[in-house]
C-alpha cells in the first residue's frame, strides 16, 4: 500500500487519472444534485443549443451566466446571442424535482438559472454542452448516463471474474480432463470474434426489454464473452502456484480441494487479480458503448454514454453543425485511458520484483 | 597485454553497495586480497557474506545500481582506467566466470555448437564456423566429454547437470582466459558429481597454469582444491591463510563455528549435540557497528561490537597493515580479524 | 518386530502424457520394488543423490504421490503390537477416512523454507489451518493450548503468531514448519531435507532440534538427505538408494565404517573431508542411471566398478550381509 502513493508521488499522469476517476465517480453518486435538469427533460424552444455558458458580460459583470440565443435558421438550427441579454447562474437553485438514488426526493440543484418554473418562453436554461435535437441538456445526461456505463464495468467485471476463477481455478488444480474439457471450451468461446458474438447473443434476445433488464441483459453478454481469456490465465498461475509446498502442505491436513483453492492458492494471486479488474473495467464501458451504438443496448429513456452517441454523432453532418454532442465520446476517451493509467500504477505497486530506480 | 607479472588478480579497498529498498546493502565492507597466476584462491562464506560479488566485481558484471569503489587490478591493468568496450573484450580472455546453476546458464534454444560460436566469435569476429567447431571439440575434449564431435549438435537439456557444468567449464575457457571464477559451481550438483568436477578443475588449473577463485560456502569442499583460503563474513574478510592451515588451525572464531557445524565425519547425535551457533546471518542492510560476528560469537567481549577489529597476522602480533592481506600471494602468511588473539581451540 | 511402517516392493511409475501427436506415452520409473521397516522409536536415514527416488518413496507414504504397486502398512498402536494383534492400516488413497488419521500421524516436513509456508498469512493462522479438518482436535480451546506448547518447544516466542513468514529467516521458517507438525502429536515425522537449503551455521541449530524434539515426543524420524555426513550424524539406521532402488541399508555406524555396496563406497569417497585429498581416481561416471528406460537389472550398472553381464538383466536382491547389514549386489559377499 505505501509503495502505491510512492510510486504515485512519482507519476504526476497516474495521479491525475485518479483525480479524474474520483471526480467522475463523485459526479456519478450525486448525479440527481448536480445535473440541473431532469434525464428527459425537454426544453423543445432550445432545440440543439449551443453551450451557453459565458463568463462575462459587461452588464452582469465576471460571473457564470448565461447568454441568450435566439435560432435564426430553423433548416440548418442555427443560433446567434442576443446580445444584453443576459441571465445569472446561480448556485443551489430550484430546479426540477428528483429523487436522489430512488429514495430521497430534491428540488434543489447544484447550479442552475434562477427562473426555473417561470414558463417555456421566460426561461432561460443553462446548457453547459449544448442541447440536442430535443432541447436535452446534454451535460446532464452525460451526468446520469455514467450511472450505467460506469457502473457496467464493475458488475461485468465481477461476473467475469468469478467465472473465470471458478472455471480456471477447476482447471488449473485438477488438471486432467477437467482441465481438458475447461480449456477446449475457452478456446472455443475465444475463438468466435468477440464482436459478433456479442451481436449475436444480443440480438436473438428480445428487444423489448426495459431498460433495468436491457442492462442486465448486456452485463451478462459481455462477460459471458469476456471470461475465458481471463480463466486461461489463472489456470496457468493456479498450476504454478500448486507447485509450492505449502499448497502440498495443505492437502496433508486434510484441506478440502475448494478451500485450498480458494482459500490458499487464489490469495496468492490477488495482485494480478486487482490489475486485471482495473484494466478489465474499460473494456465493458467500451462493450457497452458499442452495443448502444449499434442500437442493441441501451434505449430511451434510459440514458448511457453509448447511447447519446448512437442517437446524436453519427452522422458527419450532425457533428459538423454541432460538434458538442461528440462530448460523451470525450469523456469514454478519459475514462478508457484514466483506468488504464491507474491499472498501470497498480501493476507496478503490486508486483513484487518491480525495482524503484532512484538516481542513475 | 603488459608484462606477465606475478599477480593475476589484485583487489585493493573494495567496497560494493546497492542501493535498494530497504536502504543501502553493504554487501562488501573494504576488502583486500589478490591471486597469483597458477594459485587458487577459495573464497568461503554464507549467504549474504558478500563472497560471489567481490568476485563478480572483479568481471564488471555488477549492475548499474551497484557502489563499486576501490582498485581492481587484472594481469596489471586497473579495471577502472578501462572502457566499457575494453572491459567487455577483457571478460572471457582475462578471466572467465561459471556459475552454479548449469541448467539456467544457456540458452535453451541453441545448440551446444551454436553457443560455442557464439562466444568464440564475440570476442574473435572473424572465425570461421568450422574452425569454432573443431575448437569446441577440443575444449569438450579437455573436459571430458565423449563424443563431443556429435554432441555439438545437442541442445543443453539433453545433458545432465553435471556435463552442462563441465561444458560450461569449456565454455569460460574458450577464449584462453588467464583467471577463472567458479561461483559455487557445484552447489546445485549430486555429490559424487561435485567431486569430479572439483578433480577436473584442479586438472585444468595444472594443465593451462590458470590462476583460479573457488567460490563455495562449504569449507571442507574448498580445501580440496584451493592453495589459500579467505573466510568471508558480513562483508568483511574474517580469516585469510592457507587452505590445511586455516582447516586444521581456524584462528577465528567465525571459522571454527563453521568447522563445528557441520557433523564431524563418524559422529551421531546419541554421543552429543553439535555444537551449533545461535542466532542467524546478518542483514547485509543494516550492518552493526563492530565485528560482524559479535552477536553470535561465543568468545565475544564489549570491544568486539564497539568497533571493528583489525586484521591480525597470526600468532597474533599487534596489527599489521592492512595492505599485506594484499600480498595474498605469501604463502604462510596467515590473517584474522579478531580482538583476542591467537585464539585457537 | 517393532516395526511402525511396513513397504513391502513400493513402486511408482510415472505416466508422462503424451500430446496429441506423440507416438507413444512415456513411463518414469521413479520407485521400483522398494521394500523396508521402519522400527518404532528409531531414526531411519534414507540417502541418495538427485533421481534416486528417495523424494518420491518418502511422498508415497503419505500418499501425495500414489504408489502404482506395491504395500504400505501402518501400525498405530504399539501396545497391542506387544500383545501380536496388531491393528494394521493398510495406507492407499481409496480409502480417504483412515488416510485422514493416518496424515494425522505422519506428518511430513519440506526441504524450502520459502515455498512451505503461506506467505499471505500469519504464522497463527498457519499453525491452526488444519485443525479443523483434523481428528484430533474437537474445540478450539485445545488447539490454542497445543499452539503454545509446541512454538516454545521449537524455541519461537508467542509474539510471532502474527507475524508473517516474510518476516523470518530461513532457519526460523523450518522451525515454524516442524511447529506445524507438531500440533497434530504426530507419531512420525518424515525429514524431507529440511536443512539443505539452510546455511551451514544455522543448520546444527536445526539439527540439535530435531533431536531434541525426537527425545521430547517420542517421534519415530524418517531423515531424507543427499548428505551423507549429515544423515549418518542424525540417523539410526540408514537406507541407501539409487535409481529407485534400495541399495544397501545399515546402522548408521557400521555403514560409514563398512561400507560394502559399490556406490556406497563412492558416495564415501565423493565426501570431502579436511584429512583426505578427494582422491584423483574419483572415475568419470559412466551411463548414469536413466528413469525413462524400463530398469532390468541394476541401476548402478552403467557406472560401476565391479559391474558385469549379469548385473546388466538381473536385478540383485536385498541381501543380509552381516547383522542387520544389508546389500542389493551380486558381488559383495560377506567377509567374517
Amino acid at each position: 500500500m505505501k509503495r502505491f502513493w510512492t510510486i504515485l508521488k512519482h507519476r504526476p499522469i497516474a495521479f491525475a487519472a485518479l483525480v479524474v476517476l474520483i471526480i467522475l465517480y463523485t459526479g456519478m453518486v450525486f448525479c440527481e444534485f448536480l445535473a440541473p435538469y431532469g434525464r428527459n427533460e425537454l426544453f423543445a424552444q432550445h432545440s440543439n443549443e449551443p453551450p451557453n455558458l459565458i463568463w462575462y458580460s459587461s452588464e452582469l459583470g465576471f460571473r457564470p451566466q448565461v447568454q441568450r440565443m435566439v435560432l435564426i435558421n430553423d433548416i440548418t438550427r442555427e443560433y446567434v446571442r442576443v446580445k444584453g441579454e443576459y441571465t445569472a447562474v446561480r448556485f443551489f437553485t430550484r430546479g426540477p424535482e428528483v429523487r436522489m438514488w430512488g429514495l430521497v426526493s430534491i428540488k434543489t440543484h447544484l447550479f442552475g438559472t434562477a427562473s426555473y418554473g417561470g414558463g417555456e418562453e421566460k426561461f432561460q436554461p443553462v446548457f453547459l454542452f449544448g442541447a440536442d435535437n430535443l432541447g436535452r441538456d446534454v451535460f446532464s445526461r452525460i451526468l446520469y448516463g455514467s450511472r450505467i456505463s460506469l457502473t457496467i464495468g464493475f458488475v461485468g467485471v465481477a461476473i467475469s471474474l468469478t467465472l473465470a476463477l471458478l472455471f480456471g481455478g477447476l482447471a488449473g488444480y485438477f488438471g486432467g480432463i477437467w482441465d481438458w474439457i475447461i480449456m477446449r471450451l475457452c478456446e472455443f468461446i475465444i475463438l468466435v470474434p468477440g464482436l459478433y458474438l456479442i451481436l449475436f447473443l444480443r440480438s436473438i434476445l428480445s428487444t423489448n426489454l426495459d431498460s433495468g433488464q436491457t442492462y442486465a441483459l448486456i452485463t451478462v453478454i459481455l462477460s459471458f464473452v469476456g471470461w475465458p481469456g481471463t480463466a486461461r490465465m489463472i489456470r496457468g498461475m493456479v498450476h504454478a502456484i500448486k507447485r509450492n509446498d505449502f499448497v502440498a502442505n495443505a492437502e496433508l491436513e486434510s484441506m478440502p480441494s475448494l478451500v485450498i483453492i480458494f482459500r490458499h492458492i487464489v490469495p496468492q494471486m490477488s495482485s494480478i487479480l486487482v490489475v486485471s479488474v482495473t484494466l478489465g473495467v474499460p473494456g465493458f464501458i467500451l462493450g457497452e458503448t458499442i452495443l448502444s451504438y449499434l442500437g442493441l443496448g441501451i434505449v430511451d429513456p434510459a440514458v448511457s454514454w453509448g447511447s447519446m452517441i448512437s442517437r446524436d454523432a453519427t452522422s458527419i453532418s450532425n457533428l459538423v453543425s454541432f460538434p458538442w454532442l461528440l462530448i460523451p465520446g470525450l469523456f469514454l476517451l478519459l475514462v478508457t485511458l484514466s483506468f488504464n493509467f491507474l491499472g498501470e500504477l497498480l501493476r507496478d505497486a503490486l508486483d513484487p520484483h518491480w525495482k524503484e530506480r532512484q538516481g542513475g | 597485454m603488459g608484462e606477465r607479472g606475478a599477480t593475476a588478480l589484485s583487489v585493493h579497498g573494495l567496497t560494493v553497495s546497492f542501493r535498494t529498498g530497504e536502504g543501502l546493502l553493504q554487501a562488501v565492507r573494504g576488502l583486500d586480497y589478490s591471486v597469483a597466476r597458477g594459485q587458487c584462491l577459495g573464497i568461503v562464506g554464507e549467504s549474504g557474506s558478500g563472497k560471489s560479488v567481490c568476485a563478480t566485481a572483479a568481471l564488471g558484471l555488477l549492475d548499474k545500481s551497484a557502489d563499486v569503489r576501490g582498485s581492481i587490478e587484472i594481469d596489471g591493468r586497473l579495471l577502472s582506467e578501462l572502457t566499457d568496450e575494453q572491459k567487455r573484450l577483457l571478460r572471457g580472455r582475462a578471466i572467465s566466470i561459471i556459475f552454479q546453476e548449469p541448467s539456467r546458464s544457456f540458452d535453451p534454444i541453441y545448440s551446444i555448437g551454436k553457443t560455442f560460436e557464439e562466444t568464440i566469435r564475440a570476442k574473435e569476429a572473424s572465425v570461421s564456423a568450422a574452425e569454432c567447431r573443431s575448437r569446441a571439440v577440443k575444449l569438450l575434449g579437455e573436459v571430458h566429454i565423449p563424443r563431443a564431435e556429435e554432441r555439438l549438435k545437442n541442445f543443453p537439456h539433453q545433458f545432465s547437470g553435471g556435463m552442462l557444468q563441465r561444458i560450461m567449464i569449456a565454455l569460460a575457457l574458450a577464449n584462453d582466459p588467464e583467471i577463472l571464477v567458479a561461483d559455487e559451481p557445484t552447489t546445485a550438483l549430486d555429490v559424487t558429481i561435485q567431486a569430479q568436477i572439483v578433480g577436473l578443475l584442479r586438472e585444468l588449473q595444472v594443465k593451462r597454469g590458470l590462476s583460479l577463485i573457488f567460490i563455495s560456502h562449504d569449507l571442507r569442499l574448498v580445501a580440496q582444491i584451493a592453495d589459500r583460503i579467505m573466510v568471508m563474513y558480513g562483508g568483511l574478510v574474517l580469516e585469510l591463510g592457507d587452505a590445511e592451515e586455516v582447516l586444521r588451525h581456524p584462528r577465528s572464531p567465525y571459522t571454527r563455528a563453521l568447522l563445528d557445524s557441520v557433523p564431524e565425519w563418524g559422529s551421531h547425535y546419541s554421543a552429543g549435540n553439535l555444537i551449533s551457533i545461535a542466532g542467524a546471518v546478518p542483514n547485509p542492510v543494516r550492518p552493526e557497528p563492530g565485528c560482524p560476528f559479535a552477536p553470535r560469537c561465543g568468545l565475544v567481549r564489549d570491544e568486539c561490537r564497539a568497533r571493528l577489529p583489525d586484521l591480525l597476522e597470526a600468532p597474533g602480533e599487534p596489527a599489521i597493515a592492512a595492505e599485506r592481506a594484499g600480498e595474498s600471494l605469501v604463502h604462510g602468511m596467515t590473517l584474522y580479524r579478531c580482538v583476542v588473539p591467537g585464539v585457537k581451540r | 518386530m517393532n516395526a511402525i511402517l511396513e513397504l513391502r516392493e513400493v513402486s511408482k511409475i510415472y505416466k508422462l502424457e503424451a500430446g496429441l501427436f506423440a507416438a507413444a506415452g512415456r513411463h518414469v520409473w521413479a520407485v521400483n520394488d522398494v521394500s523396508l521397516d521402519i522400527e518404532r522409536g528409531e531414526t531411519y536415514g534414507l540417502v541418495g543423490e538427485s533421481g534416486s527416488g528417495k523424494t518420491t518413496l518418502a511422498r508415497t507414504i503419505v500418499q501425495l504421490v500414489p504408489h502404482t504397486a506395491g504395500t504400505i502398512d501402518y501400525y498405530p498402536d504399539r501396545t497391542s503390537q506387544r500383545e501380536g494383534s496388531a491393528e494394521r492400516w493398510r495406507i492407499s488413497r481409496g480409502d480417504s477416512e483412515s488416510l485422514r488419521m493416518f496424515r494425522s500421524e505422519v506428518k511430513y516436513i519440506f526441504q524450502d523454507p520459502s515455498s512451505s509456508l503461506d506467505p499471505r498469512m500469519s504464522i497463527g493462522s498457519i499453525l491452526t489451518a488444519g485443525t479443523r479438518y483434523s481428528p484430533r482436535f474437537p474445540g478450539r480451546s485445545e488447539v490454542e493450548d497445543r499452539v503454545r506448547e509446541v512454538i516454545a518447544a521449537v524455541g519461537l516466542r508467542e509474539a510471532d503468531l502474527d507475524r508473517r513468514p516474510s518476516e523470518f529467516s530461513g532457519g526460523q521458517r523450518q522451525r515454524i514448519s516442524l511447529a506445524r507438525a507438531l500440533i497434530y502429536s504426530p507419531t512420525v515425522l518424515i525429514c524431507d531435507e529440511v536443512v539443505s537449503a539452510l546455511d551451514v551455521s544455522i543448520q546444527g541449530q536445526i539439527l540439535n532440534l530435531l533431536v531434541e524434539l525426537k527425545h521430547r515426543f517420542e517421534l519415530t524420524m524418517i531423515f531424507i538427505a543427499h548428505d551423507l555426513t549429515v544423515v549418518s550424524y542424525m540417523a539410526d539406521r540408514i537406507g541407501v538408494m539409487y535409481g529407485g532402488s534400495l541399495m544397501e541399508e545399515a546402522p548408521s555406524a557400521n555403514l560409514t565404517q563398512r561400507p560394502l555396496h559399490p556406490y556406497t563406497r563412492l558416495l564415501y569417497e565423493s565426501i570431502p573431508t579436511w584429512n583426505r585429498k578427494l582422491s584423483d581416481r574419483v572415475a568419470i561416471s559412466g551411463a548414469a542411471y536413466v528413469p525413462t528406460v524400463e530398469p532390468t537389472g541394476c541401476p548402478f550398472v552403467g557406472r560401476c566398478p565391479l559391474a558385469r553381464e549379469r548385473c546388466r538383466v538381473e536385478m540383485p536382491l536385498l541381501r543380509e550381509i552381516a547383522a542387520g547389514h544389508k546389500v542389493a549386489c551380486h558381488f559383495v559377499e560377506s567377509d567374517a
